[in-house]
């Protein structure tokens, strides 16, 4: 399976019904989202949105663990979920 | 048929502005406003228990139903989860306190954000079945008792409020066909365990709203042979201005027809669509409105009403 990769996420953001006051491809991919102008709601959307497109699952603990905190995380924690869905497809 | 003919409502006086609030991290005013929705909740007095608001709101319906006779009462229910006692119901507390006659069948209907949909489903069907002249549906969820202050997901949400609907055959709006949906897998999203204060997982209940109330109001559009065109008023529940915002966009529908209301009060859980419907009675160009209530349990619920008079 082809890797996720920041572009991908962006063009989800941007083909979707998401709409923050922030552009966020132009965002620092490795600071915290929330630091960067997104709010806690604009988080719930966005992973609601990323459960949509990717067909996972986003959960409570993984927030907790901090896996959806940046872009570069996100990214990352995407990429294991869906290899994850691959092996347990095989 | 039995159907709505009035309404009345009560929200306390004391209004508590969230800016005013301070937790964790600073508040911004650009945040309640245009995201969450809510500038202050409304708090009721400490003594005042759900029977009480209850009473407050009935005293507003007999301001806009001149003359009505209380004895004449043949249904009350109480729609709430915050009732004045784990028991008795409160409808009993309420019978009491309006006087209303023994003959009166009387009983609560457990349930938060959809329950006025449910309730008026509910009542319709018991009136209709029993021959019941007149009823009386109440909601009133007072939400002030059990969230922690601290808590700011709950606290800068929830207010408090009461109303009754008035039912009877010489009504304003007809009570047509419903749609209901329940996901129990995630029933602890919103949760007041004992000893404890509520818990809300917003993340989780933004989810099951985006998830499950568009295919529930389309359900509700199959049932009742219409099409989203034929809505002149869709009455969602008033969750926060995100919820309504993100259904208005997600389900395409004319932000116009949409009306948001809780900007100076907060979520009233069960009581949010009442308190809106009321001011539309008198707008006789509403001829179908969608009201469609979502949330605890996890629970949502769709109808429509239709113009009659």
């Amino acid at each position: 399976m082809k890797e996720i990769t920041k572009e991908d996420l962006f063009k989800v953001i941007q083909e979707s019904n998401l709409n923050f006051d922030v552009n966020i491809s132009v965002l620092d991919p490795d600071e915290l989202l929330t630091t960067q102008g997104l709010d806690s709601l604009d988080m719930a959307s966005l992973l609601f949105e990323l459960e949509s497109a990717y067909n996972v699952t986003v959960s409570d603990e993984s927030i907790a663990e901090g896996a959806w905190k940046t872009i570069n995380k996100i990214v990352a924690t995407l990429n294991k979920l869906m290899a994850n869905q691959d092996s347990s497809n095989d | 048929m039995i159907g709505i003919r009035n309404i009345g409502v009560h929200i306390p006086e004391t209004r508590v502005p969230n800016i005013s609030k301070q937790f964790n991290e600073p508040l911004a005013m650009n945040f309640l406003k245009e995201k969450l929705g809510v500038l202050a909740v409304a708090r009721k007095n400490d003594t005042d228990k759900a029977s009480d608001l209850c009473v407050l709101a009935m005293q507003d319906l007999l301001t806009r139903e001149v003359g009505f006779d209380v004895t004449a009462v043949d249904c009350l229910i109480v729609c709430t989860q915050n009732g004045d006692f784990h028991l008795p119901q409160t409808a009993s507390v309420l019978h009491y306190k309006l006087g209303v006659p023994v003959t009166c069948a009387s009983f609560d209907l457990a349930l938060g954000c959809s329950g006025y949909v449910y309730s008026l489903q509910v009542a319709k069907s018991f009136m209709e079945t029993n021959g019941l002249q007149y009823g009386l549906v109440f909601t009133c969820d007072p939400y002030s008792e059990i969230i922690d202050p601290k808590d700011k997901d709950t606290d800068l949400v929830f207010g408090d409020g009461a109303t009754v609907s008035l039912l009877t055959a010489d009504a304003v709006y007809n009570i047509e066909k419903g749609a209901y949906l329940t996901d129990g897998t995630n029933y602890d999203y919103l949760i007041k365990r004992p000893g404890q204060t509520v818990f809300m997982n917003g993340r989780g209940i933004f989810n099951f709203v985006m998830r499950q109330v568009p295919p529930t109001i389309n359900r509700c559009m199959v049932a009742n042979d219409m099409k989203m065109s034929d809505i002149d008023l869709f009455l969602l529940h008033q969750g926060s201005k995100y919820i309504v915002d993100n259904l208005v966009s997600r389900m395409k529908l004319d932000a116009g027809k949409v009306p948001y209301a809780i900007l100076g009060y907060g979520n009233t859980v069960s009581s949010s669509i009442p308190i809106m419907l009321q001011d539309y009675l008198k707008t006789d160009t509403l001829k179908t409105i969608l009201v469609c209530g979502f949330g605890v349990g996890l629970s949502a619920a769709a109808a429509i009403l239709r113009r009659v008079k």
